[in-house]
């Protein structure tokens, strides 16, 4: 319950300008992303301004389509943020549980090092990154992208989750315990299920981290058809003068699956973030 | 024999030791395998002349010796800084505004909330060209729309100049990473109990003494933690350089992550690359140590 102020027009004076200014500063971009997108060449290289598309125009989205491998790309995302997601929740749900409810030397120190490898930027890693991927001669190969992606999937995951173990009651899988389930079990049956609204934030950070990435994305691969999205959207630069109406519809479609998660997640992620107070 | 063997190494290990390590194994092989090891590695290269698919020989610290007489590199230090500097203290100051925007009782606060996040939840290599595009010389709608209302006469070349383009990185920056902090700020802000302020409202306390005496002390671990983690994203984040500048004209936007892999990449100077990487490095260490230590107090 907040103090009810009365309508007060100095108060609502700071409210509202500032607000309206922020919305514009904040939507701005994001309209002539859209507006872009849906405006034919004609229109977008001449020097008049105009701020609607007319007329609106799919053509950027069917050369797109059928004249880029960006639905091959599409894919390669898809592929890449999965099976990363997957593999970093698996791999986070048991660190966490070991590191929240087993006793043994070293827990201390593995969960430092956890978060101080986390903060380790990408920009110092992808040097040697890219040196070990290519003893391996995995250079060139989407799978690479697995490899370099769990470096801050997995310390982020296991961070996420041991914090909100360390919620939860211990009681429940101590009675599981007395009853004859295993640790393992106890994992299964009753922290799991639990921790089910941080799971949902991991899975969904895990997977948008992913999505987005674009250093590793951009060093690891370099043929266009096994490249992902965002590397893909960088190359549309060099081929073509006119290529920003192509790259917009392209943004809006590797835009949407991050979107949607946001949006359908929104609730859990803002408690999330105070978890682990997280995003790159 | 053995029995006493084993029961020895549990009480040293601990009790649950053997299975312990066996469900950390999976993310022991991530942390050694793919970051310590790598980590080290990268040590190991920037002591090396190594090009790209060719041996590596050792030129002991001469990587680092021709980096650190080189002026270029004290400019992209000094871009480095203002990118992280400005960016972060901008992003800050933004973002507390919106926070207490978004906490006062308004209408249709959700979708105001929901809204101003959005720059959050897009790929940055999407807004950083949405921005490279808007602010293009010859077609970008800031120079039309503001020619078109006569604030300027000829167009500006808002990221070809070497005095404009930093800045123009700092404005996406801020335009992106401004939803982070309201985010975080709202989460803090929504934990500060409401009597705190009714109590001081009778002491007689105005809107300003409460929020240097209530608000701000209750926020301070979230923007502590908010400051740190994002200072060290901001400047270790290649996408803005590379997309919008390259680090042009010249190196006058260059920032540390773009030396790196223009070095390491551009000039396939593998060694190079990693003495550009290593050489920031203490900074952040500095920064990584502070929020760790934060980190983990406030999981406690």
């Amino acid at each position: 319950m907040r103090r009810r102020a009365k309508i007060n027009p100095i108060r609502a004076f700071f409210i509202v300008v500032p607000l309206a200014i922020m919305l514009f500063w904040t939507l701005g971009p994001i309209y002539w992303i859209v507006v872009t997108a849906f405006t034919t060449n004609d229109q977008l290289y001449r020097p008049v301004l105009s701020l609607f598309p007319d007329p609106i125009t799919l053509s950027h989205f069917r050369e797109l389509f059928w004249e880029s491998p960006f639905l091959r790309q599409l894919r390669n995302s898809f592929y890449v943020s999965t099976i990363t997601t997957v593999v970093s929740a698996v791999v986070g749900c048991t660190a966490a549980y070991a590191i929240t409810r087993l006793k043994f030397r070293g827990r201390q120190l593995i969960a430092r090092f956890l978060i101080w490898s986390y903060l380790v930027p990408a920009s110092v890693l992808f040097i040697p990154l890219f040196s070990l991927v290519q003893t391996l001669g995995l250079v060139g190969n989407t799978n690479s992208l697995l490899l370099a992606y769990l470096t801050f999937t997995v310390p982020f995951c296991t961070w996420l989750l041991i914090g909100y173990f360390k919620t939860l009651p211990v009681e429940l899988e101590e009675a599981a315990m007395v009853d004859g389930c295993s640790h393992v079990g106890a994992l299964w049956r009753i922290t799991l299920p639990l921790a089910a609204p941080a799971l949902v934030v991991t899975t969904l950070f895990s997977f948008t981290l992913s999505w987005n990435e674009f250093l590793y994305a951009i060093v690891l691969v370099t043929n266009p058809v096994d490249q992902t999205v965002t590397a893909g959207i960088a190359t549309f630069v060099g081929e073509d003068v006119y290529f920003w109406g192509k790259m917009f519809a392209g943004a809006i479609l590797m835009s949407l699956p991050p979107v949607i998660l946001y949006l359908a997640g929104q609730r859990w992620v803002v408690g999330g973030l105070t978890m682990g107070g997280v995003k790159a | 024999m053995r029995a006493l063997g084993r029961r020895n190494l549990r009480d040293v290990m601990g009790r649950d030791w053997i299975l312990g390590y066996l469900l950390l194994l999976p993310a022991l092989a991530v942390l050694v395998g793919l970051i310590a090891y790598p980590f080290l590695y990268a040590i190991y290269l920037s002591l090396q002349n190594k090009p790209i698919g060719a041996p590596g020989t050792f030129v002991g610290l001469q990587n680092f010796l021709t980096l650190w007489r080189s002026p270029i590199f004290y400019q992209v230090i000094r871009n480095t800084l203002i990118v992280m500097i400005v960016g972060v203290g901008l992003k800050f100051l933004v973002g507390l505004m919106v926070a207490l925007i978004l906490n006062e009782r308004i209408k249709l606060r959700g979708l105001w909330r929901a809204l101003l996040f959005f720059p959050w939840t897009i790929p940055i290599v999407v807004s950083g060209f949405s921005w490279r595009w808007i602010l293009d010389d010859m077609n970008g709608v800031l120079n039309m729309t503001l020619s078109h209302l006569g604030i300027i006469d000829s167009y500006i070349v808002w990221l070809g100049d070497p005095k404009l383009a930093i800045w123009m990185i700092v404005a996406a920056v801020l335009w992106e990473g401004t939803p982070f902090y309201t985010m975080n700020f709202l989460a803090g802000l929504s934990v500060i109990p409401s009597e705190l302020y009714e109590a001081a409202r009778i002491d007689g306390a105005g809107s300003i003494q409460c929020f240097f005496h209530i608000t701000l002390p209750g926020l301070s671990n979230v923007i502590i933690i908010t400051t740190l983690l994002s200072a060290i994203w901001t400047a270790t984040e290649l996408q803005w350089v590379f997309v919008l500048t390259k680090g042009g004209p010249g190196h006058a936007s260059e920032t540390f992550p773009m030396m790196a892999y223009s070095q390491a990449i551009g000039a396939k100077a593998l060694g190079m690359g990693a003495a550009v990487a290593l050489s920031f490095f203490p900074m952040f260490l500095v920064l990584i140590f502070f929020l760790t230590r934060r980190m983990l107090r406030s999981e406690e």
